[in-house]
């Protein structure tokens, strides 16, 4: 008979951190929904954020050690899915989105969001990428101007205007 | 739409948006490699132009991997770079590699587009697999070109990855119209 595996946050991270792959697999049943939600508004394309989330918790596993708990592990992954949306260097997501058939309004990753959430979703999901990332960390996600700017690597103003057309080019498309 | 209306459609936003399928089997996967590991699906026996694609991609991708890790930047024998010349790879360079890669990838997009209800599945997933490969050596380089963006040796190792890819692609188109 195998162990049970605990619930408890802290317990299944420090159980993870001792190699139980239960225990991570717990965790990431936990956070998984909210990891991918991250990714697909950054990315802007499902098979980019199911790729993006994978590599995510593959981050997480291998860097568990640096996990100190001054923060939920929810907020560390969120962070951890935030550097992989940006910097995700390697653009087989995009190319692997070409090769795989695309039927555009089901790819779009907001099935289960109805109505005007739905529409929401995908109008961000059309805005420019860097007007995105800056909407999505800005205005989702609740960042300040100088931390969106400081991930970003731009000028806060520059994080101000790219919100402010966002918000603008969102309000078109929803009208 | 008003500002207020807008806020309250992204206050209304899920916290969570589950994936399309469950990744944990690819992720567990995974974490039983070691974190440089190359990825563990190989092409099947018997598609020869497979093969040879990934055998060298292969070579690129490790000679990548060593200058990444920051050991003595030499030129790999693996990696063939006797015949560019330091003309050539200017050119390259100042014509715009980067803009050269995404035509080439628009090629191959359009050529499987045309083709793709024809295709074997197999055939698409080594396509696939061997373009992971290049694109793991290319990303190795360019983060390297980072610190060393006027390295000779890395801009050689960048362009000749890059014809690896269209050799890949050629390959690939030349298959499929056969």
């Amino acid at each position: 008979m195998s162990a049970a595996v605990a619930t408890n946050p802290a317990d299944l991270v420090a159980a993870a951190r001792r190699g139980d792959r239960r225990a991570f697999e717990a965790l990431y049943r936990q956070h998984v929904g909210a990891v991918n939600a991250l990714c697909l508004r950054l990315s802007g394309d499902v098979t980019i954020a199911e790729d993006v989330t994978q590599e995510v918790f593959v981050r997480a596993w291998r860097k568990l050690d640096s996990f100190r708990g001054d923060a939920p592990f929810g907020a560390w992954l969120r962070r951890l899915a935030v550097n992989a949306a940006l910097n995700d260097r390697r653009s087989h997501s995009r190319r692997l989105a070409r090769v795989v058939p695309i039927a555009a309004p089901e790819r779009a990753g907001v099935r289960r969001t109805p109505g005007a959430a739905m529409d929401l979703e995908r109008a961000v999901a059309a805005l420019p990428p860097k007007a995105r990332h800056v909407f999505v960390l800005a205005a989702i996600e609740g960042w300040t101007h100088a931390e969106v700017a400081r991930e970003l690597g731009v000028t806060e103003g520059t994080s101000k205007a790219q919100l402010y057309q966002a918000r603008k080019s969102l309000r078109e498309a929803l009208r | 739409m008003n500002d207020k209306q807008l806020d309250d459609l992204i206050n209304g936003l899920a916290d969570e948006v589950a994936p399309e399928r469950d990744l944990w089997p690819d992720i567990e996967a995974r974490l039983a490699q070691p974190a440089a590991s190359m990825p563990a699906h190989r092409p099947a026996p018997g598609r020869w132009w497979g093969q040879l694609a990934l055998a060298a991609a292969v070579l690129v991708s490790v000679a990548a991997g060593a200058w990444w890790s920051q050991t003595p930047v030499e030129a790999p024998a693996a990696v063939a770079l006797a015949d560019l010349s330091d003309d050539a790879i200017a050119d390259a360079a100042d014509t715009g590699w980067r803009g050269e890669l995404q035509t080439a990838d628009d090629t191959l997009a359009a050529a499987l587009d045309e083709r793709r209800g024809t295709m074997e599945p197999e055939l698409l997933l080594i396509i696939e697999q061997n373009l992971t490969i290049i694109d793991d050596a290319m990303a190795d380089i360019d983060a390297a070109m980072d610190a060393a963006p006027d390295d000779p040796t890395l801009r050689a190792a960048l362009i000749d990855a890059w014809r690896q890819r269209i050799g890949l692609m050629e390959r690939a188109r030349a298959l499929t119209d056969s």
